[in-house]
């Protein structure tokens, strides 16, 4: 009774990569092109034929950054750069990507990031409450964002109003 | 006799991830999508996204090693007892003695201890009651697993937070909330051995709103027969037991929670046969049951008052009920039943305040206080009607504590706190807790960590006298222990740590003759050390994949001659692999777990084992889940430690040395979704 169900469990295992197939896109894909996106509908301070996107502390793209690499933008060059901490940031990125390991200093570095001139992401909850320029959300599996209007404001940073109507929510 | 040999791993490891490696090619053809960099922001933002599988961040910032197995966890590799959850956790084991489930954390923990030095936590309360001071990890554990959350297991001394019992380690187990669940579900599950279960459960709410959940099961296992060799002659059946292995219980729960106020209550009661003939019985008599009753309750108020205070206050009560028949006295006069019990019941309250005020800090203060006002055990022979033992000690607790998670500068933390616990009957103790970590720049953190703990001796040590002398006066078990620990964290999606630690043990009570009259008496006379390696580590890989594996040595030794503790393995080694994805439809995913051969608690040895566990999940459209198991694949043949109550009611009583555990079992389980 027990030998041939055991088999057949084991067949199924065997059997079964024959039907897989394609999947939703990934999270920190998407998040990813939308970075890219946003880049693109941005006018930044201080670029000058490269612009530096930078991930601040623990890296949750995996790969999905590195198709990025080199990518246009306009008539400069994409590059991504991960920066040892808040002040070697500052001083080389034009984009910077606050991991959520770094939540719990999220408001001083938005507050020196906006003297900076860098514009500021995070997908951490209440990021952009806290001064971060761009926060991202999942509402219901899918990409929202929240847009902080003063913080750009004092670094210099324009979005486009095409992107802007598409907020959740502007601070 | 059971096998003493001791098996390689490689042999099975290798046969599983030759089973495993096909899957993860399918799984890497699987990953092909649209450039998603070429979508436009509208359809960008309409894209339906999978959320990645994250190792949450806190873990790395947490003032210990945190072992966290998640709902998804327990669905995806079909755990159906808090045991099962708890033997995937690094260090850990837990030996089986077809009655209670003892766990062993980083070789300590004798079996048959009923795990008084591990504290199990309900949604942060404590579920060991006040008699015997039991953890709960087998079928007794009354909370279904499909209502569970997560279960966050910390090794180590949790005194300095949660007082007394949190000894060798804490497992809280949380339970999911009413919105997560949304709607019912009706699970049928099948075991060998004829075992069935049927569970139901009910959620409704939206996260953060008012939410309700309820849960309900039932759960009844004929079980198998058990075959002892110690008790193998004509007279005995052979040594078969039959039809003694059997498992029944039933579980409620139900929780409810508005705005920040959560009422939660349980109640499951287990019945377990006792093959074993433990603490003298006749051997395979059928009457001869155990049966373990918690209920609970509890309301609780949290409130974040500002972005820097937090404020948290409860009221619960606990119960705890056990009941056991034992058929005792010898063949000859024909063996009488009698039965032994005991009651539990607790009530507390507590108050917490967590304040970010002070830049640079994180302080957490509070304060509880418990009534164990039912703490009683009796003993009596059925017919004739004879009480040997009524006894009855209430007592009190209340305790307060500090904790400050101080940032000194960008890389440094310092995480001190300290606990003041005051027992009406072991008196006063204090236990401390400081860790520093140090975040290098290179996404390495090291933490060094010192702690201590203590554990009250129970009602049963102290005041049990039926087969025993009573020691009201003993004093409680102390423990200090020091870990270092070097965790790489560099993505969301890897993590590995390597961590040192040694245990130091004083006053531990065992049992000893009295000199005067040669009974047994439990006394405040055991010093022993644990010293040990410990490394992990864990890859969520992009294609769904996961991959988690752990690997102990270590050694446990007894401080007076040396010797090496019962119970305890030298080695262990774990690997858990979930497959990608298998469509949309289809997960699976394969454990192994590897214990070194073990000294016995009557001096012999159990050999080291490995075994292969696979499960798979499927869903039929939204409203169907099917999860199919295989425990012990390769049927290896495998033996825990008995301890000193498995002995028979012969003259000279038989003694068991081991104890066989069970070979290949299937298990399916078919969800209805409402």
């Amino acid at each position: 009774m027990m030998r041939p169900s055991l088999a057949r469990l084991l067949l199924l295992c065997c059997l079964l990569p024959a039907v897989a197939h394609a999947q939703a896109a990934d999270e920190y894909a998407a998040k990813a092109a939308f970075i890219y996106n946003i880049a693109q509908f941005s006018t930044l301070p201080n670029m000058n034929g490269v612009v530096r996107l930078c991930v601040l502390g623990r890296d949750p793209f995996g790969s999905a950054l590195a198709t990025l690499e080199g990518k246009p933008l306009g008539n400069a060059r994409l590059s991504i750069v991960y920066p040892h901490s808040g002040p070697e940031a500052l001083m080389q990125c034009h984009i910077l990507y606050i991991s959520a390991s770094e939540s719990d200093d999220m408001t001083a570095l938005a507050d020196s990031a906006r003297a900076a001139g860098v514009l500021t992401i995070a997908d951490t909850r209440g990021a952009a409450r806290k001064g971060v320029m761009l926060e991202l959300v999942l509402d219901d599996r899918r990409i929202a964002f929240e847009f902080n209007g003063a913080a750009a404001r004092g670094a210099g940073v324009v979005l486009s109003s095409k992107v802007l109507r598409l907020a959740r929510a502007i601070y | 006799m059971l096998p003493n040999k001791e098996t390689s791993p490689s042999r099975h490891l290798s046969r599983a991830i030759g089973l495993l490696a096909a899957g993860f090619q399918a799984g890497a053809l699987a990953q092909q999508g649209p450039d998603l960099n070429a979508l436009p922001l509208e359809q960008l933002l309409n894209l339906e996204v999978v959320t990645a599988s994250k190792i949450p961040q806190k873990i790395s910032e947490a003032p210990s090693s945190v072992t966290v197995i998640t709902a998804e966890d327990i669905r995806q590799r079909g755990y159906r007892t808090l045991t099962e959850v708890l033997q995937s956790v690094p260090g850990m084991t837990v030996s089986y003695d077809r009655n209670y489930n003892y766990a062993n954390i980083r070789g300590l923990g004798n079996p048959g201890d009923l795990n008084t030095r591990l504290l199990v936590l309900i949604d942060g309360r404590r579920l060991n009651d006040v008699v015997y001071d039991q953890g709960a990890i087998g079928t007794e554990f009354p909370i279904d697993l499909a209502l569970i959350d997560r279960v966050e297991f910390v090794p180590g001394p949790g005194s300095a937070i949660y007082g007394s019992s949190a000894f060798f380690g804490v497992v809280n187990v949380l339970t999911k909330s009413g919105g997560t669940l949304n709607g019912q579900t009706v699970s049928v599950d099948r075991f060998t051995g004829r075992g069935r279960e049927v569970r139901n459960t009910y959620g409704s709410g939206t996260p953060g709103g008012t939410e309700l959940l309820l849960g309900a099961s039932v759960y009844d296992s004929p079980g198998r027969d058990v075959y002892f060799p110690e008790y193998d002659d004509a007279a005995s059946n052979h040594g078969v037991a039959t039809g003694i292995d059997y498992d029944r219980y039933r579980r409620l729960f139900a929780k409810l929670s508005a705005g920040g106020v959560v009422a939660e209550a349980y109640f499951g009661s287990r019945t377990k046969g006792i093959p074993t003939a433990s603490y003298g019985q006749q051997f395979n008599d059928p009457r001869s049951w155990s049966l373990d009753e918690y209920a609970g309750a509890a309301l609780s108020w949290h409130r974040a008052v500002s972005e820097t205070l937090d404020l948290f206050a409860g009221v619960s009560v606990a119960r705890y009920r056990y009941k056991t028949l034992n058929v005792t006295g010898s063949a000859s006069e024909g063996p009488t039943p009698s039965i032994d019990t005991a009651e539990s019941l607790s009530s507390g309250a507590e108050v917490r305040v967590t304040s970010s005020a002070l830049r640079g800090h994180k302080l957490i203060a509070g304060a509880e206080y418990t009534r164990d006002s039912k703490r009683q055990m009796a003993n009596y022979d059925v017919d004739p009607y004879l009480l040997n033992l009524d006894v009855a000690h209430p007592k009190r607790q209340a305790a307060v504590y500090l904790q400050d998670e101080m940032r000194l500068g960008e890389k440094l933390i310092l995480n001190t706190g300290v606990r003041h616990d005051y027992d009406s009957e072991g008196g006063a103790t204090t236990n401390p807790r400081v860790a520093l970590l140090y975040k290098t720049a290179s996404l390495v953190t090291l933490k060094a960590l010192y702690g201590t703990a203590f554990r009250s001796a129970n009602a049963y040590e102290r005041y049990y006298t039926f087969d025993f002398r009573a020691n009201p006066a003993l004093r409680s078990e102390h423990i200090k222990t020091y870990e270092l620990i070097a965790e790489y964290f560099p993505t969301d999606r890897f993590r590995a740590t390597a961590s040192v630690f040694q245990y130091r043990m004083r006053d531990m009570l065992a049992l000893a003759t009295d000199p005067v009259n040669g009974m047994l008496v439990f006394s405040n006379i055991e010093a022993a050390r644990a010293t040990g390696v410990e490394v992990e580590a864990e890859w969520l890989r992009e294609d769904g994949s996961a991959l988690k594996g752990s690997a102990n040595v270590q050694s446990a030794r007894n401080d007076a001659g040396g010797a090496w503790l019962p119970n305890s393995p030298r080695r262990l080694f774990k690997l858990n692999v979930a497959l990608p994805p298998l469509g949309d439809h289809l997960r699976a995913h394969a454990e192994y777990r590897y214990t070194s051969r073990r000294r016995t608690v009557r001096g012999g040895e159990v050999g080291g084992f490995g075994l292969v566990d696979l499960n798979l999940v499927g869903t039929l459209g939204s409203h169907v889940e099917l999860s199919a198991g295989v425990l012990n694949v390769f049927a290896k043949r495998h033996a825990d430690s008995a301890s000193e109550e498995h002995y028979d009611n012969s003259t000279p009583p038989r003694h068991l040395d081991a104890i066989g555990q069970d070979g290949r079992t299937l298990r399916f389980m078919a969800t209805v979704r409402f």
